[in-house]
């Protein structure tokens, strides 16, 4: 009996061994891997899921490999840029088989939805600008504002320095910060002088900047888009010192493991520049500013928290002529802005991300001329959840809600009159947005969005749908329409009134764009056709509006066209915009329809840029041309029907890299001195022989200089201010 | 009973040996396709590799490795995007599963030195910071690491070519690394060793040619 236990045992071992044999028997896999088209493909991996087994497509896309696997097993096909594939089926059916792959439709090389939307320095195939363009662009002075201005379906207002999109007054543009309202964008100046951007440039990292056809995410804006995201972490720990002929800068960056901080300060002051240099202006206190602002960012396990705090206090004192007074008032403005922006993004899993944060500032201005005295603030809430959903390889749905509240306050003063006024202002803007993108194909897409807004205000609820379709022709160029609705609250200053009769205003935007993105060379041209309706308007009666009403409409229709050269010829880029607009509206007091002041029919800008390896110096030259501006003449028939001058600015920098950490940066604005004018001002009666007296609207400065030097300290000597200026 | 316990006991360290024998012929025909440049054949063979060895970083360092390295000949741009997108997946795979290795780090760095040597116009101002961080991250990992040592020298000494600056400093850094390379060890079987020839020949042609 013990021996035949043993005899069994042995004969079970043999089995076993014969089964585990049996494993090792080989089974032959082969078949081919085609596209849609027919055309075979070269270099898939074919495999066995969870095995090593598996092969490679040879260059007539066949495939052949053996393996030791038995039953039902998964079969995955993988190839760059398309979809991979998987199939399950008995092992022994995997003999000759034929497998088609679809090209994947989210690849980096896919069509890229957005009509009117120019990028800057994110990794987009449609970014249009490099980081360094911001920054380097004769004429901006490092102003992330003035440099977009080099762009199409911009207008040149170069005494105002705002945006003016597409016939669009400064107020139709929106500028959002990590996709949170930014309240007061621009500093305050007096008439005359361009304003800037309060952010400093080198803590974004991109830039969009939409003249049209934007995503339903955003609200409250007729015309366009500025969209800036701040970066997510510094490179290093450095530290930046700024000496320039308009101030001091110091800036730190602190970078740890999971944190970091930035920390800027600046001291502005022109007196010392206006002690050399002449101006319109009669400045008693020339413009004076310290800001300061910090940037604190945290890295969890899967998202990233960032808050950002900016505060800037600032003052200028001036003298000007009144042309009804005739005498020369003091004016004095002080400026006080707090502005905070708090955001926190994070990835769910692979495929659901979302971003959510609020924003928060506060603004007062305080205007004195002469006697009367003027204070404004305004404080702002925006509030935002948004997320990211992708459903499969052709869709993406994005929904989200934001909240914006926004409160003015507003007294004036006249003590010798007597006169006492004071008003606030609250309103509620709840909005919620549903946007879809969905691919066809690699070649063809579409973004669809809807988005709804309750306004507090007129107790209106309101619904704008948008869409953009997009078409690849080929490798380098693609065609896209675009079609939306655009919603925007009245100026807040007309709201004070009764305002329970008024709605708000709105546009719509018909757009058909080109883009062509050689190695070399980018090509954008863009028809577009905008209509306005529902616009403010009143009458004027001694500088009081009265009987306001949305009785205004009015439409814009153009070609917006940008060429750019990247390195054509050799350490150069140059881009050449132009923009032709007909612009037409009746709105506010006009008593036609007539082109606006701010608008001009033809605007040109020719930057270039040339990189001179010898003298290790960046210079770059920049050309603005714009047509006349139009004017109301109260001294001749008809009504703004005078135009300026042409506007022509050549605008000139130069940075030089002194060593990899010390920089040289002389700029200057108009160096040939035309005597540019934006228009008539005129009294607002008549003198005794019944003329209006009248005189040119000139900027204050013809040209303007800036010398700075840059200093980085850091660990790493290949970084410099560069990015900075 | 001894038999039948004998023989399981034999088949089971059987299979085992099996697997890590198939891991070893698997890395190791991996190694040869690519060595006999058939780029294409190995990073398949490393991503078949990668995805049964969940838990081993190796497989898709590997896989990233080839792709990166063969970025760096790829004219056309959107291929060679397509290609360090590919490889950043598999960075991150490897990341996930060994969070805080030098080596990694170091690969990710010469990742984003692809992009940058791909058009510096664009990406030397995006990504410098973050690939000196990386470096820097990697050699805190591991201070005796010589290849993040060299490639953050190599690094700093592309910025030195373009200010025309004395390449000297630079290769007698990288000499010092050199005596790293000799000493490394590690009992991971196929962990990165490679880089010392490379670095020889830097070192050989320093400043020269240029």
């Amino acid at each position: 009996m013990k021996k035949g236990i043993i005899n069994k045992s042995i004969f079970t071992s043999v089995i076993l061994v014969i089964f585990a044999f049996n494993i090792n028997s080989q089974t032959s896999i082969s078949g081919i891997v085609k596209d849609k088209k027919g055309i075979t493909i070269i270099g898939a991996n074919v495999f066995i899921e969870d095995s090593y087994d598996g092969g490679v497509t040879d260059i007539d896309g066949n495939f052949e490999f053996t393996t030791d696997l038995t039953g039902a097993q998964t079969i995955i096909i993988t190839y760059l840029g398309f979809e991979t594939k998987k199939i399950k089926s008995d092992i022994t059916d995997f003999k000759n088989i034929s497998v088609t792959l679809r090209e994947s439709a989210m690849t980096l090389d896919a069509v890229e939805i957005s009509a009117s939307t120019f990028k800057a320095g994110d990794n987009s195939k449609l970014a249009v600008l490099e980081p360094l363009d911001i920054v380097t662009t004769a004429g901006s002075m490092g102003d992330v504002i003035a440099s977009l201005q080099t762009l199409p379906g911009t207008q040149a207002n170069a005494e105002d320095g705002r945006l003016f999109v597409r016939g669009g007054d400064a107020r139709e543009t929106a500028i959002y910060i990590d996709e949170l309202k930014v309240f007061t964008p621009f500093s305050r100046t007096v008439g005359g002088t361009p304003t800037r951007g309060r952010y400093s440039p080198f803590l974004f990292k991109g830039v969009s900047f939409s003249t049209g056809g934007y995503s339903a995410g955003f609200g409250q804006a007729l015309s366009g888009i500025l969209e800036m995201n701040t970066i997510d972490n510094p490179a290093q720990t450095e530290t930046n010192l700024s000496l320039m002929t308009i101030g001091v800068g110091v800036g730190h960056i602190q970078k740890w493991d999971k944190q970091s901080i930035s920390v800027n300060a600046a001291y502005t002051d022109l007196t010392p520049y206006y002690k050399l240099a002449q101006s319109r202006l009669n400045l008693t206190n020339p413009f004076r500013s310290f800001s300061g602002e910090s940037v604190y960012r945290y890295n969890t396990k899967n998202g990233i928290f960032k808050s950002y705090i900016a505060g800037d206090r600032s003052s200028i004192d001036v003298a000007q002529y009144n042309l009804d007074s005739n005498i020369n008032e003091s004016i004095s403005i002080d400026n006080d802005n707090i502005y905070s922006n708090n955001t926190y993004s994070a990835i769910i899993n692979d495929k659901v991300s979302y971003k959510t944060g609020f924003s928060i500032g506060k603004n007062t201005d305080n205007l004195i001329v002469d006697e009367y005295k003027q204070d404004a603030s305004l404080f702002g809430f925006n509030a935002r959840f948004r997320l990211k959903t992708i459903i499969n390889d052709h869709l993406i749905i994005n929904p989200g809600v934001d909240f914006l509240l926004e409160k003015n306050n507003i007294s004036k003063e006249l003590e010798s009159q007597n006169y006492f006024y004071q008003d606030t202002l609250t309103r509620t803007i709840s909005g919620s947005f549903i946007e879809a993108d969905y691919f066809f194909s690699k070649n063809l897409a579409v973004k669809i969005g809807i988005r709804g807004e309750y306004i507090s205000s007129i107790n209106e609820y309101e619904v704008s749908p948008r869409v953009t379709i997009a078409q690849k022709l080929n490798k380098t160029s693609q065609l896209s329409f675009s079609y939306g609705i655009f919603r925007q609250e009245l100026d807040q200053e007309f709201l004070y009134n009764d305002n329970s009769n008024l709605v708000n205003e709105k546009a719509e935007h018909f757009l058909l764009n080109y883009n062509y993105n050689g190695e070399k060379h980018l090509l954008r041209l863009e028809g577009f056709y905008k209509s306005y309706d529902q616009l403010l308007t009143y009458d004027a009666l001694e500088n009081v509006a009265i009987g306001l009403g949305n009785n205004g409409d009015g439409r814009a229709y153009g070609i917006d066209a940008f060429w750019k050269a990247k390195q054509a010829i050799k350490y150069t880029d140059f881009w050449v915009s132009y923009s032709w607009i007909n612009n037409v509206r009746q709105f506010r007091d006009y008593p036609i329809a007539v082109t606006p002041a701010y608008s001009t029919n033809h605007n040109l800008s020719i930057v270039t840029k040339r990189w001179l390896p010898k003298l290790k110096s960046s210079i770059s030259c920049t050309y603005t041309m714009a047509s006349g501006r139009p004017y109301e003449n109260p001294n001749t028939e008809g009504f703004m029907n005078e135009r300026s001058k042409l506007y022509n600015n050549i605008s000139f920098s130069w940075a030089y890299l002194i060593s990899q950490q010390k920089i040289l940066f002389i700029s200057a604005s108009n160096i040939t001195g035309f005597k540019n004018e934006f228009g008539y001002r005129y009294a607002s009666s008549p003198d005794n022989s019944g003329i209006y007296p009248g005189e040119i609207i000139r900027p204050n400065d013809d040209r303007f200089f800036f010398v700075g030097f840059f200093v980085t300290f850091s660990k790493d000597k290949t970084k410099n201010q560069l990015d900075n200026l | 009973m001894k038999n039948i316990l004998f023989t399981i006991i034999f088949i089971v360290t059987c299979t085992t040996v099996n697997a890590q024998g198939k891991y070893e012929a698997g890395m190791g025909k991996a190694f040869s396709l690519w060595s006999e440049n058939k780029p294409t054949e190995a990073i398949a063979m490393f991503e078949r590799i990668a995805q049964v060895e969940k838990e081993n970083w190796l497989p898709a360092y590997y896989a990233a490795n080839v792709l990166i390295t063969q970025s760096f000949g790829v004219e056309d741009k959107s291929i060679r995007n397509e290609m360090l997108e590919k490889a950043k997946a598999h960075v991150a795979t490897a990341h996930k599963i060994s969070p805080a290795n030098s080596e990694i780090h170091t690969l990710e760095g010469f990742l984003y030195t692809s992009y940058v040597a791909m058009d510096p116009m664009i990406y030397a101002m995006q990504y410098n910071g973050k690939i000196s961080d990386l470096h820097a991250k990697a050699i805190e990992l591991d201070p005796n690491n010589p290849r993040a040592h060299a490639n953050s020298i190599e690094y700093e000494m592309g910025a030195a070519r373009f200010f025309n600056q004395d390449l000297t400093p630079f290769c007698k850094r990288l000499e010092e690394t050199l005596v790293m390379f000799d000493n490394q060890k590690s009992d991971i079987k196929f962990a990165p060793s490679y880089g010392k020839e490379r670095v020889e020949s830097v070192i050989e042609n320093c400043g020269k040619g240029e």
